[in-house]
């Protein structure tokens, strides 16, 4: 039952929302808990040792969150509404977190020392600022008030005993020359991170736990915020190291409180900072006319181009972050100003105050630049000056955008007065002493907005037509990619969405149990005509089959015998046959597998004579994937069936008896595809999403974004070529229109389904099979019966031992049992080498996580992907080490049951018996109770005529076994199994 | 004659010397390396994204051929080739990892000429999906292993099953409850009566010591 967070042990250990328990707890929890099937207990809280566990609900949860960062952020109201309605809380906990990363994750990127130094600097010269003082708001007190406490900590940190123990964290661990590295810059990561740090180191149950904590979160910080600094984390590895950490952080934190300020306050204090430094600092319109007046004794040409160069060199070298210095010098360089003019210049920016704007907004695209992901027209944009994160509304917008604020502003009521423009509502209110700080934000962007579509060095002041052109042209390109991301996103949600209904489909078990009756009745319905074995229910696709061994037989005679043919014709048959055979044994095949070829190096080419690569990457992808999964897995099979059929006709049609067979077959036949087809769409998760993704693609959405990205294509192909010959354009066109977006990757897509896997030479195997196993084995592990997958299979569980639960989870591992004493009486010894080195790869154990949690719920395991060695480890492991390459490597039961269904052989668990299960198969099972679908799987070792033993992994027992009694049973009641699957 | 070798010893020293010196440089321009195994076999599939590829020359590289030496991906990714101890081994690994579900191709460019090239697939899943995977298979193995484990508790003779031995095996039916025997040398009461003494030595009780002969 979750609990109100003000009676939480964590509240009541005088700890509120801050930025580490929103980044730890709110956000995550919100996006992980609402993901949960059938209702969510709510997040963990944070509790004592031994204390019961403590819940908070979804619903107060992402009012705590709305809350922190209405206080924190500076919340837009729009945001704010957004947020608010939002009752997905996965959704929220999406948009809060792209609101808190956009704003402030990393506050100390932009707001270093030297800058709130600086900007000290300017208030005490009287520089104004963009944003007015008012008694209501004032961000230059707002820049002071954290610059105060940060720059308290940092001295604080350099004397005394929190001086020698940086000293010795940093000193023993410097390599030469890494300036980074210096105690200066920890002490500075530490001062400026103080608030999470020291939440970090407050939480975990034990003295250990907590320094380990530190030392996580610090990692962290220096990671995604200082990568500059990534030498350090090679001294955080030490429990010694750690203990010292926490030691500074505590010390910094209680140094902080003995001058009345609580972190939270200092917290607080940092976040406002960064608004007020943006709020303070003049954005890119507001520099245009300050670089100007900065040179009034230059000539109005040079101070337009100066401007000018300046401006576009912020926005084109935001590849990095800059000085201003270096901005200017580069301005300088390409205008091929003289050195003592660079210098005059450099003092008149520093002198009027403008270059901490300058190196501030340049530094700030640059973060946000590095943080997108950015189109090639976006790049192309900005390498020309035009910062395209300004440039997303039209100019034509900007101007309804215009009419509205000022519509707005004029209508609200409390405002004295109406203006005609909007710079003059600007004005008016910017200096006054109750401002409409909404309204200003809003008009401040908008001017900002509006400045990127000037170009001061051209006549008008404007930005050229050509460069117009690119903005659109770029719009609409990130338009496209947005909208296919978005229509990615929802049909994935819908796709998640649909498995949770599946879960609970009335009736559903009947359906399965009525197919699987139905499988198990038709595998055991056999005609013996001869010598031949035939499945009357599945006749086609045996007579298939023959045909198939007949094919593969004669294709082979006749490369051999055509390899010997020298000239060309002959080369030509023998390279034909070639195609027949990795496409397949089919004419389609064959035609895929040379057409990809050909038009792979005709699409090639002629994509590197125009320049055009990157959009045949961009358009063809998304529809070949879509159209590809179609072809090859409804296509694929629907050919199947068409070949088997006129096989079928031409074979038994010939008789009168076999026309009226063949009249049956394919009755029966079309009754069973239907019911493979529903079973398929009902079981199959992938052949649903095909289905169901072609019909979406096809329907809406997808259509219209992949032909927009063939006609971008085609226009720019014929833009390309124009230039060229004609016979270059009329390839250019004839490639375009037909097939080079779609056809050759759906080609080479066949071609890779049908390609052969090449020869594999395991690893060489030293199995001991007399040593002892530390699991529970189910009677005498039996020696695998042959080479090849039992074996590994056989050597892999040798080197399990007991894990979490007590199930066989846990991987040979003598470097870390020997780690924890505290669990482990002694250390592990390896069984089987090969198996230590390649399949249990030691780090498939969370021995940290094992070590608090040794029991956890389902619910906590989901915090560690890489917690243990899953039974599917054991299969892929055995298949891949055993050279058996062809199985896709997946983790989860349902998804290797989908592949083997649709790629390998697959045997009903109804229809099982000693004749159709071998050694080596892979064995699924369903418990009764769980969800409804493939829940575990093993190896099959052998099968004797009553029954079959396997091995397995993450269970209580290495091996088990089942018996063949109408069907194959497990074992333990309440276990079905579901099948084998066979490649 | 060896006066004529001891007047001329210093030129034909030098003779010496230079032909060596030829002839190496020969050698070393006109032999392409070659490459005789590949970690990756071409047309492999399901390869893992951080997977590296590790290809062994023929003989060792000097510095000067390595530098002639290219490797392209196809689709373009930057690779560092790291080359081994005795260098005829070079490792390709890629920074940003291979992309899912993707069919690369890798041509070996020895003074821009192709000496080598390989193709292969990626796995469908990355490390983020498998990760999902994962997680999602820790709960379902958790149920199985709960059934089982109740099943042990209920009938802790389970565990010592199947009984395998040359003339016999053992196995524990569920459905019908009955153990199923099958007999590898022919079928005798004395040995029939062994299987049942085996049960009992397992500690079956004998109220449920109901079996069926499966031929």
């Amino acid at each position: 039952m979750p609990i109100h967070f003000s009676e939480s042990s964590y509240f009541r250990a005088n700890k509120g929302v801050d930025r580490y328990f929103f980044e730890t707890y709110l956000l995550p929890g919100l996006e992980r808990q609402a993901r949960i099937a059938g209702g969510s207990r709510g997040i963990e809280l944070p509790v004592g040792e031994n204390q019961e566990p403590e819940y908070l609900s979804l619903e107060e949860a992402k009012v705590l969150a709305l809350d922190w960062l209405e206080q924190t952020q500076n919340l837009l109201e729009s945001d704010k509404k957004k947020l608010a309605r939002l009752k997905n809380y996965e959704q929220f906990a999406d948009l809060a977190g792209n609101i808190y990363q956009a704003k402030v994750k990393d506050p100390n990127k932009l707001i270093t020392a030297s800058r709130l130094q600086n900007i000290a600097d300017l208030r005490a010269a009287n520089k104004v600022g963009a944003t007015n003082t008012t008694p209501h708001y004032d961000p230059g007190k707002a820049i002071d008030d954290y610059n105060r406490y940060y720059l308290k900590l940092l001295s604080y940190s350099r004397i005394g005993i929190p001086h020698n123990i940086l000293q010795q964290i940093v000193s023993p661990g410097i390599p030469s020359g890494a300036g980074n590295l210096r105690e200066d810059a920890l002490a500075s990561v530490i001062s400026a991170n103080i608030s999470r740090l020291y939440s970090a180191g407050s939480v975990g149950s034990s003295r250990e736990a907590q320094d380990y904590a530190v030392t996580q979160e610090l990692g962290n910080i220096i990671r995604t915020s200082y990568p500059e600094m990534s030498g350090l984390l090679n001294l955080l590895g030490d429990p010694n190291t750690a203990s010292q950490l926490r030691e500074v952080t505590t010390r910094l934190a209680k140094e902080l409180e003995r001058t009345n300020v609580s972190l939270a306050d200092y917290e607080k204090t940092q976040v406002a900072a960064v608004a007020a430094t943006d709020n303070y600092l003049l954005n890119q319109a507001e520099l245009t006319s300050q670089i100007y007046n900065s040179f009034p004794s230059m000539s109005n040409n040079d101070r337009l181009n100066l401007t000018s160069a300046i401006l576009k060199e912020m926005v084109s070298s935001s590849g990095r972050r800059l000085t201003s210095n270096e901005i200017i010098d580069r301005v300088t360089q390409k205008l091929g100003v003289v050195p003592t003019e660079l210098v005059n210049i450099q003092t008149a920016l520093a002198k009027s105050g403008v270059s901490v704007s300058i190196e501030y907004r340049q530094n700030e695209l640059a973060y946000m630049i590095g943080s997108h992901h950015l189109t090639a027209g976006e790049r192309n944009l900005l390498s020309k000056g035009i910062n395209p994160l300004l440039t997303h509304n039209s100019q034509e917008r900007l101007a309804s955008q215009e009419a509205k604020l000022l519509s707005d502003y004029n209508s609200t009521p409390g405002h004295p007065q109406r203006f005609n423009s909007l710079s003059d509502a600007y004005a008016y209110e910017k200096q006054s002493d109750h401002p409409d700080n909404f309204f200003l934000q809003h008009a401040r962007g908008h001017f900002n907005q509006l400045s990127s579509y000037n170009d001061l060095s051209t006549k008008d002041g404007m930005l050229s037509l050509s460069d117009r052109a690119l903005i659109n042209r770029t719009r609409f390109g990130r338009w496209v990619t947005d909208t296919r991301s978005r229509a990615y996103e929802t049909q994935s949600k819908f796709f998640d969405k649909w498995v949770d209904i599946e879960e609970t489909i009335t009736g559903k078990k009947f359906i399965f149990n009525l197919l699987n009756k139905w499988d198990a009745y038709a595998e055991t319905a056999i005609v013996t005509i001869g010598k031949n074995k035939i499945p009357f229910f599945r006749i086609v696709p045996w007579l298939y089959d023959r045909f198939d061994e007949w094919k593969k037989v004669k294709t082979s005679q006749a490369l051999k015998y055509t390899s010997k043919w020298k000239n060309f014709a002959g080369k030509f048959i023998h390279n034909r046959i070639k195609n027949y055979e990795l496409g397949g044994f089919t004419l389609n095949g064959a035609y895929a597998n040379f057409a990809s070829a050909q038009w792979g190096k005709l699409v090639s080419w002629s994509l590197a004579k125009t320049g055009m690569t990157g959009v045949l990457k961009y358009a063809g992808v998304s529809a070949s994937r879509t159209a590809t999964r179609l072809l090859i897995k409804i296509g694929g099979k629907a050919l199947a069936k068409f070949g088997a059929k006129a096989l079928g006709a031409i074979i038994t049609s010939a008789t009168a008896i076999g026309a009226a067979i063949f009249a049956i077959g394919i009755v029966l036949d079309v009754i069973s595809l239907g019911i493979t087809f529903i079973k398929e769409f009902i079981r199959n998760s992938e052949f649903r999403k095909t289905i169901m993704g072609w019909g979406a693609a096809i329907g809406g959405v997808f259509a219209a974004i992949n032909l927009g990205g063939v006609f971008l294509a085609i226009g720019a192909f014929f833009a390309g070529t124009f230039a060229g010959s004609l016979s270059l354009l009329i390839l250019a066109f004839t490639i375009t229109l037909g097939v080079v977006f779609i056809a050759p990757q759906i080609q080479n897509n066949i071609k890779n389904t049908f390609r052969l896997d090449s020869e594999y030479i395991p690893p060489a195997s030293s199995a001991n099979f007399g040593e002892s196993v530390s699991c529970l084995s189910q009677g005498s592990v039996p020696d695998a019966v042959g080479p090849g997958v039992p074996t590994r299979a056989r050597e892999i569980i040798s080197d399990l031992h007991t894990g979490f639960w007590d199930y066989c989870n846990r991987p040979t591992n003598p470097i870390a049992t020997a780690k924890y004493p505290e669990i482990f009486d002694v250390p592990d010894t390896i069984n089987v080498p090969s198996v230590y080195s390649l399949s249990n790869r030691p780090n498939l154990f969370d021995y940290e996580f094992f070590r608090i949690k040794p029991d956890p719920t389902r619910e906590e395991i989901q915090t560690s992907g890489n917690a243990l060695y899953w039974c599917t480890y054991l299969v892929q492991h055995s298949y891949r080490e055993s050279g058996k390459t062809g199985l896709s490597y997946s983790l989860w039961s349902p998804t290797l049951e989908d592949e083997f269904r649709q790629k390998f052989t697959f045997v009903e668990g109804g229809a099982a018996n000693s004749s159709n299960v071998k050694p080596g198969d892979v064995i699924f099972f369903k418990v009764s109770g769980g969800p409804d679908r493939t829940n575990h799987v093993g190896v099959i070792n052998n099968v004797d005529p009553p029954g079959f033993t396997y091995f397995q992994s993450n269970a209580p027992t290495i091996n088990s076994f089942g018996t063949f009694s109408g069907g194959a049973k497990d074992s333990s009641p309440g276990v079905e199994v579901v099948g084998f699957g066979r490649m | 004659m060896f006066k004529f070798i001891y007047k001329y010893r210093l030129h034909l020293i030098a003779g010496f010397i230079l032909a060596s010196i030829l002839l190496l440089f020969i050698n070393a321009t006109s032999t392409i390396p070659s490459i005789i195994n590949s970690s990756i076999k071409d047309g492999q599939t399901n390869i893992l994204l951080d997977t590296s590829l590790d290809l062994t020359f023929s003989v060792p590289l000097t510095l000067k051929e390595r530098r002639r030496l290219t490797f392209v991906f196809t689709p373009q990714l930057p690779t560092s080739p790291i080359w081994d101890k005795t260098s005829t081994i070079v490792r390709l690994i890629t920074p940003s990892l291979f992309t899912k579900n993707t069919h690369y191709s890798i041509k070996v460019l020895y003074q821009n000429k192709p000496i080598y090239t390989i193709s292969f697939t990626t796995n469908p899943y990355d490390k983020a999906d498998l990760i999902e995977q994962g997680k999602k298979q820790a709960l379902d193995d958790l149920i199985f292993g709960q059934k089982v484990s109740e099943s042990l508790k209920e009938r802790p003779w389970l565990s010592s099953l199947p009984i395998r031995t040359p003339s016999y095996y053992i196995y524990f039916d569920t459905p019908s409850q009955k153990f199923l025997l099958y007999f590898v040398a022919p079928q005798t009461p004395a040995l029939e009566q062994q299987a049942v003494d085996a049960l009992k030595k397992i500690g079956v009780p004998t109220q449920d010591l109901k079996y069926t002969v499966v031929n």
